[in-house]
């Protein structure tokens, strides 16, 4: 039987998992600060594990993604063995940051082996562009009609107003010339058509057997009963335009705009 | 431990006056011979199953598919609690259930009022994989036995919720751990043990009603020199895992015991386990009486996936090409749809009801030949279907003797498989040597349920109801020719029998984890489900 349960697991797991697997005394608050698998095989495995489990969202060589980036010299969250440790057990609450509940505690160690190592190699990418004249592209293509920033814009796609320490450069970049590589699942976009022939599209918010729910371009909150519908599409396009028609000067200034974006103000 | 006694269980202590006020109704004390005869009595739900051939069916018809548009809520029970998987047992107007981790309540069944509440706390830390749940209880004269999340078995008295006796199934401080309702049989209790993700050893136990002392106990992996432990590698066996989680069923006639069990463990990396590991992810025909082993089935043979064989198994008398045969059916959570001969365990039929490529086929003894490829690895291997939660898994089907179809539901779906290096076993730990999640890398629509109706003869599906996502709930058929389960989105829902054309539905707002039952109501039909962490009852207005 394998549905895991966050709370069962910490209440009952977190302190006597890691008793077990150390000497006998120990709990999470003793945890060890430095990690004790670091051997080349534990490096090896941890970077099978790592590639399995972490590198569809971390990037395979930690280069980030819809996750953070590992390769930077710098993390967001902790940067010792045992911070790292714990992000990956438990997860990080209000992200898409999932704990590994039921991995041995070795295993644990040993991606957080290979999370350093990846760490080490300090390939941060700075954005190169000129974030004003990248503020300036961004007006000049309208992205304030679907984007928000610090409360100013449109509702359709993901608010920007911090995603310059959410995304790595190359993420953001793919995005502008990609935009269909890596959708996130709450800005997937729905079209449904009623009986009557009517067409509303927008962004997927709810759906059951009955009911279905989205807002539209315009912000709308729109309802509908299935049986008024005859037709549900689920694109696998993203409702944003890729951006491949940039000068490269645009692109990379636009990057470095949203790059410098960091903080909800 | 802290019993609450509230007003209600005192009244109904010293009164006699039945509290459903329904002249059919019978109350306490059940006895034996009314669980023989259960199905003769569909104002009350006196076993987990229904009746000994978990059948989950009523004969009750005031609420038929012709009326059923008019079923309205009448009271809500809130646990207060995550994850209910309980099904109640109801008798003469009172409800008694189950709320996690292992607490026992007696509602007045025509108001949702609680009667009395008994809580438990545990008596030490447990480990436990898959949240606090249980699952039910049994009753046999006017004593409830729940088995608890500390794997004790508990006798309460089911007029105030006083325990009578406490008996220790195992020590919870080696991952043993219990959420399966028990089984009556004649004066005994049939408990059933969990915790295979943990390296524990399973068996079957049963219990002296009267006393808590343990009658007889049957291991789920043979000890070295037993028949089967030829099937374990070194001391693998000691951690075997083979739970028994899910209640099974009876048959009088053969006074034998039906009940699946899990997996064996460590869960996905069987390089520790070699050779096929019985009686893991198998079908027991037990003795009642000692014990024994009459015969075994196993789906699974050395399981890597998850797929446990603690699915409800399904009695019937019925044709099988052409023959009256005693049949044991069962859609197993490998995918396969399973008809075994009751009195023998020959295998009849394998029919695979959802998408699966695991298996070639099922060959004429119903042995998996299994397919290259399929195994967990270490980057985690996402071309296997069913997934982790299998095409079925521990929620109660119905078979319908009106319209001679078995009802189950379904679940469309993949996972990620990975094996990581195979772990030692250590108390409080985990022991699964992998994981079979992943969920979040695909997209909701590669996922989805049936409500699946098949002719269990032939594993025919003579019609499917589809779900948005892969359901959890339970089912019950009546005989007011209406299906009745539940979709993970919260919606209770009514289907005709014979058409599987949808009547009606009730959004819950939240998932379900648990089945519906029906009973009488100071003589007016009811229907219950959990939603959520509402136990909500549904009447004609």
């Amino acid at each position: 039987m394998l549905r895991i349960s966050l709370i069962a697991y910490c209440l009952m797991s977190c302190a006597l998992v890691l008793q077990a697997q150390r000497p006998a005394g120990q709990s999470r608050s003793n945890l060890p600060d430095t990690n004790p698998y670091t051997s080349a095989a534990d490096l090896e495995a941890g970077r099978k594990l790592y590639i399995g489990k972490c590198g569809h969202c971390h990037g395979q060589n930690g280069e980030g993604g819809r996750g953070a980036t590992l390769n930077t010299g710098q993390f967001r969250h902790g940067n010792s063995d045992r911070e790292i440790f714990l992000i990956i057990r438990n997860g990080l609450p209000n992200t898409e940051m999932p704990g590994t509940f039921n991995a041995p505690e070795v295993d644990v160690w040993r991606i957080v082996a290979y999370v350093q190592q990846l760490n080490r190699q300090g390939l941060k990418e700075t954005a190169t562009g000129d974030a004003a004249a990248g503020l300036l592209v961004y007006g000049k293509n309208g992205c304030a009609a679907c984007h928000r920033i610090n409360g100013k814009g449109g509702f359709l796609g993901p608010d920007l107003s911090d995603i310059g320490a959410k995304r790595a450069v190359r993420h953001l970049r793919e995005s502008l010339l990609e935009p269909n590589a890596d959708l996130p699942l709450d800005y997937r976009t729905v079209e449904v058509i009623t009986i009557t022939g009517k067409r509303s599209s927008g962004i997927h918010l709810n759906e059951d057997e009955y009911s279905l729910h989205l807002r539209d371009s315009q912000g709308s909150l729109l309802s509908f009963l299935k049986t008024e519908l005859k037709e549900i599409k689920l694109p696998r396009e993203s409702l944003m335009p890729d951006y491949k028609s940039l000068s490269k000067d645009e692109l990379e200034n636009l990057v470095g705009y949203l790059s410098s974006l960091r903080q909800k103000q | 431990m802290r019993i609450v006694l509230l007003l209600g269980a005192m009244v109904l202590a010293l009164s006699s006056t039945p509290m459903g006020q329904s002249p059919s109704s019978r109350g306490l004390p059940v006895t034996y011979e009314r669980l023989l005869k259960a199905p003769t009595e569909p104002d009350n739900w006196l076993t987990y199953g229904g009746d000994y051939r978990s059948h989950h069916y009523s004969r009750l018809n005031q609420i038929t598919a012709d009326n059923v548009h008019r079923l309205r809520a009448k009271w809500i029970y809130q646990f207060h609690r995550p994850k209910v998987e309980a099904t109640p047992i109801v008798v003469d107007g009172v409800m008694y259930l189950t709320r996690p981790p292992s607490d026992v309540i007696a509602l007045d069944a025509e108001t949702g009022r609680a009667l009395w509440t008994f809580e438990y706390r545990l008596a030490s830390s447990v480990y436990i994989c898959c949240g606090q749940v249980n699952r039910g209880l049994a009753l046999l004269g006017t004593t409830l036995f729940i088995t608890t999340l500390d794997a004790k078995l508990l006798a309460l008295d089911a007029l105030s919720g006083r325990v009578l006796w406490k008996s220790d199934m195992a020590d919870p401080g080696l991952n043993y751990t219990a959420t399966a309702a028990p089984l009556i049989i004649k004066d005994k209790v049939i408990a059933g043990i969990a915790g295979a993700e943990g390296g524990i050893r399973g068996f079957l136990d049963a219990y002296d009603a009267k006393t808590g002392e343990r009658v007889w106990r049957f291991w789920t992996v043979p000890a070295p020199g037993e028949a089967g432990s030829e099937t374990w590698g070194g001391d693998s066996w000691k951690y075997g895992g083979a739970s028994t989680w899910i209640t099974g069923s009876y048959d009088p006639e053969l006074n034998l015991i039906y009940w699946g069990t899990g997996n064996p463990g460590p869960d996905y990396n069987g390089d520790v386990r070699p050779g096929d590991n019985l009686y893991s992810c198998s079908l027991l025909a037990l003795d009642a009486d000692t014990g024994k082993l009459k015969w075994y089935f196993q789906f699974t043979p050395h399981d890597t996936h998850d797929w446990d064989a603690t699915q409800v198994p399904v009695l019937l008398d019925s044709t099988f090409d052409g023959r009256p045969r005693k049949l044991v059916v069962m859609p197993s959570r490998n995918g396969f749809y399973y008809i075994l001969d009751r009195q023998t365990g020959e295998f009849l039929l394998a029919k695979p009801y959802v998408k699966q490529t695991w298996a070639k086929e099922i060959d004429r003894k119903g042995r998996p030949v299994v397919n290259p490829g399929q195994e967990p690895t270490l980057e985690g291997n996402d071309q296997i279907w069913p997934g982790v939660d299998g095409g079925n898994n521990w929620m109660s089907p119905s078979y319908n003797p009106d319209t001679k179809l078995l009802y189950f539901n379904a679940r469309e779906e993949r996972r990620r498989f990975f094996k990581s290096d195979a772990p030692e076993f250590r108390p409080g730990d985990a022991f699964f040597g992998g994981g079979g999640g992943g969920g979040a890398r695909f997209r909701p629509e590669e996922s989805w349920g049936y409500l699946i109706a098949m002719a269990p003869e032939t594993g025919e599906i003579r019609w499917q109801h589809r779900i948005l996502s892969p359901p959890w709930a339970g089912v019950l058929s009546t005989a007011g020719n209406l299906v009745f389960s539940a979709t993970p989105s919260g919606n209770f829902y009514a289907l005709d029998a014979r058409t599987g054309k949808e009547l009606w539905h009730f959004n819950g707002g939240d998932r379900v984890f648990a089945g519906p039952i029906t009973f009488l109501s100071r003589g007016k039909q009811l229907v219950t489900i959990p939603i959520g962490d509402n136990l909500i009852a549904f009447g004609l207005d």
